[in-house]
């Protein structure tokens, strides 16, 4: 897949680990740690609006499109 | 995932049926090598034309069944007697019965084994795939057999101790061997169907 998950980079910027951001987004450290390593299939709006917010960024910030 | 308590019904009728099953091959291997050894037990268990069905109701036939060959053929009577057979056309019947059987029990025991299965949402998807494959193999054997059988002349041999007969099957059923092909079509969809939904799963446990 072409679309890359940069949310270990913003994650890093933010100094917040993957647990921390678990907790404050309600979403299982499994699931993110699927989103991270680029393993998921797909995305909810709402998922990416509570990470948006948690990690004060926009959208582009955490999903890059990369050709080949 | 519960399995539905609808189900339960049919998997103890399909397991009172294996077990029904196996005592009829038992029986009928007992009674094919026994027919043998003492064939006066069995002078009035007559086959049907294909020689599938045991036909116990001796009043459809003569009530003294012929001694000769040339008793059978002057009395004009049409039955197969199971204690005439050879040797040959028995192992054909046993052959044939034991594929047939086999094969039906594995079907039955998929079957079962497969609703026994459908109580975590996960396993219910893995294992439809495996098992309608190994179904596609089960019927697909079913579909040769009758096919084979329903296309190849049936011959019985039957030995009396003044010579031997032959009676043929002129019958061509081709069309009930074709329910099995039908069935076969059926797995195949359903097959490529949950295929299918396996697929959409993993797509949907794989969205955050």
């Amino acid at each position: 897949m072409a679309i890359i998950v940069n949310l270990d980079v913003m994650m890093a910027k933010r100094k917040i680990s993957l647990s921390q951001l678990s907790e404050r987004i309600n979403i299982t450290p499994a699931n993110l740690s699927i989103l991270k390593t680029n393993k998921a299939k797909a995305i909810r709006f709402s998922t990416l609006d509570l990470i948006c917010e948690a990690l004060d960024c926009q959208p582009s910030d955490i999903l890059e499109y990369k050709e080949g | 995932m519960k399995t539905h308590s609808i189900l339960k019904v049919p998997v103890i009728i399909i397991k009172i049926v294996m077990v029904i099953t196996i005592i009829t091959g038992t029986l009928i291997t007992f009674s094919l090598i026994h027919s043998g050894y003492s064939p006066a037990i069995y002078n009035k268990v007559l086959l049907n034309d294909r020689g599938f069905e045991m036909d116990f109701n001796y009043s459809k036939s003569n009530p003294i069944p012929p001694e000769s060959l040339s008793e059978y053929t002057e009395t004009g009577d049409n039955a197969i007697y199971l204690n005439k057979l050879t040797f040959s056309t028995k192992l054909r019947i046993w052959l044939q019965m034991a594929f047939v059987l086999t094969t039906y029990m594995l079907i039955m025991w998929e079957l079962v084994s497969f609703s026994s299965s459908i109580k975590t949402y996960s396993s219910f998807f893995v294992n439809c795939t495996k098992t309608f494959k190994r179904l596609e193999i089960y019927v697909g054997i079913l579909f040769l057999i009758s096919f084979i059988v329903s296309i190849a002349n049936f011959n019985i041999t039957m030995k009396f101790p003044d010579g031997v007969i032959h009676k043929f099957n002129s019958d061509i059923e081709l069309v009930s061997s074709f329910r099995y092909l039908i069935f076969l079509f059926v797995l195949m969809i359903l097959s490529r169907v949950f295929k299918e939904g396996e697929r959409m799963k993993n797509e949907i446990d794989l969205t955050i």
